[in-house]
């Protein structure tokens, strides 16, 4: 059994910065096991369960329910097994589970727990990026680095500036989007849900594909299958898919039963300037941390995928944010976010990409 | 114009220096009868006589002690030690006496001396005649060093150190001799301390001297196959250096490797990168990459001196890491 560790309030999203404890499922001195839900956090938007990411026994409930509390603040003590500082399991064990991602080397009990250093990792840049979001007025924790170690360079921050979250646009709006909008205004009741997904095993996977078969794939290949068997669902029906290739707006059909090869080549000869047509969903791609697409009147929902990076704190997991926007007098909330869920666990299984 | 080999532009600014003044005197070993174990000196005999062109027996510490005494009393001495590597037994001379006396004097003594030092080259003559120990002297107050490039440099950066009142290392690299350039009618000033654009660039600056300017130049080439615009600073002087002239190239690039043939620990890069660090940082997009030879001595054998002097690969592979 390993030390007593805060469980802190976790951070489940980019722009949360406190939670509602709203429901304890264990009470001190209780044992549970890994997967157990130990305790529900609401936010504006959502309901959460926090899955203990090892078994353990709960030592004292600090928060109790109703409580709100700052994210990356102890909202319990508890020991878990093999573990000693569990304070970062209790972010990622909200978002998505990694059972092999467990810190086994022990940490001095007295060291801050691991989540609370996360929120705080320095962030890594270069003096001019610095520099010049200094001169922006960019806050650099929404700037994706493009550098080794996720290191924020000046073009990263060039591009960043490109799409301030303002009040007139949300994102760098690829051109295309912008030519749409011009006959089609965006819609009124744009909303939007983002996630981060680990692409790890993905890096990796595509790496070993490299040595294989000496074949390795865009990012966005992996993307467009993904996203075409999350919209798919358990059905085979194409889906009509939607992206910027160098300014030109570029539609392709796509079967939730294509392979990889077959997906990267429907996107390397799809046709350019095209009619979009009826589409399911828009990709844009991008370097910023943080991309949300607007979305046209008249299509339902864009995603937006921000640039790879490597996960504070990790020095060899990599991670990028997805962002669903949708017209919300179109479609749910929970739709969407079922939609990025199923997108995201293809990315971090991604084995499962190469099922057909 | 006309086309000379760098030994040849520094036998040219040799000879017009000592025939614009008479108290210019040049002696080392080997350097009058035999002309120079590089042959730069060749011909200064017949031209200026015994009296003003002399072999010395073979001691550093007398050659440079000589010269010391020679520009107290007022000559101008330009010496050369056979190889670098032998500056080591003239140390006190240069380091004591020579960089220290307008200090100690209250400015009443000038040393307008010279000493000419053939450095590195890849010459394949093992680890005590191939060293590049310019940092060693750079690191002294009181003495001056500047180490040309091009064949138009070798002539304007010896005038300039045979004009400068004070101590002044010329350090000539070996495998530079026989190159050739052209040499302008008349030929060229410079002025110590003042860098070059070798070639322009935007994407990041590549900072050098000596015989690794062409290397430099070359590296450049290949990164521009692949559209990357790398600028080449020629330093020409390493103390002074122009800070200024770095500076605003790493304004423009954002970017910073500095190549030397010299081992890369404690040298000449790494005061530039310092510096850079230091009044450069807002401007900087990557890390300071240095090239360098390892930190090991100089090997004999042909294939493992080619491994050893940085070569066009090893700035391109640099340049491309703070580009990442």
């Amino acid at each position: 059994m390993g030390d007593i560790a805060d469980l802190l309030m976790p951070k489940l999203g980019l722009t949360m910065t406190e939670g509602t404890v709203a429901r304890w499922l264990v009470s001190p001195g209780q044992r549970f096991s890994a997967g157990d839900i130990i305790v529900v956090i609401e936010t504006d938007k959502i309901a959460n369960d926090v899955e203990a990411p090892a078994p353990g026994v709960m030592a004292d409930l600090l928060s109790p329910e109703g409580d709100v509390v700052s994210v990356g603040a102890p909202i319990a003590r508890w020991r878990l097994e093999g573990v000693s500082a569990a304070g970062r399991l209790a972010t990622e064990a909200a978002s998505a589970p990694k059972k092999g991602d467990l810190p086994k080397a022990a940490r001095p009990p007295d060291a801050s727990p691991v989540s609370l250093r996360r929120l705080e990792e320095r962030i890594i840049a270069t003096p001019y990026a610095r520099r010049l979001a200094r001169e922006a007025g960019i806050d650099l924790k929404f700037v994706g680095g493009s550098g080794p170690r996720g290191r924020i360079k000046a073009a990263d921050v060039l591009d960043a500036k490109g799409g301030q979250v303002s009040s007139r646009q949300l994102t760098p709006i690829a051109p295309a989007v912008e030519r749409a909008t011009q006959t089609a205004p965006a819609c009124s009741a744009l909303s939007f849900v983002s996630a981060d997904a680990d692409v790890t095993a993905l890096r990796a996977l595509d790496n070993r594909l490299a040595g294989a078969s000496g074949r390795t794939f865009e990012r966005l290949t992996y993307v467009v299958l993904a996203c075409t068997r999350a919209l798919a669902g358990d059905g085979e029906e194409p889906v009509r898919i939607g992206f910027d290739m160098g300014g030109s707006l570029v539609a392709i059909e796509c079967s939730p039963r294509d392979t990889l090869s077959a997906m990267a080549t429907r996107i390397a000869q799809a046709q350019r300037g095209g009619d979009a047509g009826d589409l399911a969903i828009f990709i844009v791609e991008g370097k910023t941390r943080l991309l949300v697409p607007t979305v046209p009147q008249g299509w339902r929902m864009a995603l937006g995928v921000g640039g790879v990076r490597a996960a504070r704190g990790g020095a060899v997991s990599h991670e990028m944010t997805l962002a669903v926007s949708y017209d919300s007098s179109a479609l749910d909330h929970a739709s969407a976010a079922r939609l990025l869920d199923d997108m995201i666990a293809l990315l971090e299984e991604p084995l499962h990409l190469l099922a057909i | 114009m006309s086309e000379v080999r760098f030994g040849q532009a520094i036998n040219r600014a040799l000879a017009d220096a000592m025939a614009a003044d008479d108290s210019v005197v040049v002696f080392g070993e080997d350097i009058a009868a035999p002309g120079g174990p590089f042959g730069v000196t060749r011909g200064l005999l017949d031209r200026f006589g015994p009296d003003r062109v002399r072999d010395t027996p073979i001691s550093e510490a007398a050659i440079v002690g000589a010269a010391v005494g020679a520009a107290m009393s007022g000559l101008k001495p330009v010496v050369e030690i056979m190889f670098m590597d032998f500056v080591t037994l003239s140390m006190d001379a240069l380091v004591n006496q020579a960089a220290k006396a307008r200090f100690m004097f209250g400015g009443q003594y000038a040393l307008p001396m010279v000493v000419r030092l053939p450095h590195g080259g890849g010459i394949n003559a093992g680890p005590q005649h191939s060293q590049c120990l310019e940092a060693w002297l750079a690191h002294v107050p009181g003495l001056k060093v500047v180490c040309p490039a091009t064949v138009a440099d070798a002539y304007a950066l010896t005038r300039a150190a045979i004009a400068d009142p004070d101590p002044v290392i010329v350090v000539e690299n070996k495998s530079l001799y026989a190159v050739k350039g052209e040499l302008p009618e008349p030929p060229p000033s410079a002025s110590i301390g003042k860098a070059d654009v070798a070639r322009p660039g935007r994407d990041a600056t590549i900072a050098t001297y000596g015989a690794m300017r062409a290397v430099a130049l070359d590296a450049a080439g290949l990164l521009a196959k692949d559209g990357i615009e790398a600028e080449v600073i020629d330093l020409r002087s390493l103390q002074p250096w122009d800070e200024a002239a770095v500076l605003a190239s790493l304004a423009r690039t954002h970017r910073l490797v500095i190549v030397h043939e010299a081992v890369e620990a404690f040298g000449v890069g790494a005061e530039i990168a310092a510096r850079m660090a230091d009044i450069g940082f807002d401007e900087l997009d990557g890390p300071i990459v240095r090239v360098g030879a390892p930190f090991m001595p100089v090997p004999f054998a042909k294939e493992l001196e080619a491994h050893y002097r940085p070569d066009a690969s090893r700035i391109v592979e640099a340049v491309r890491r703070t580009l990442a």
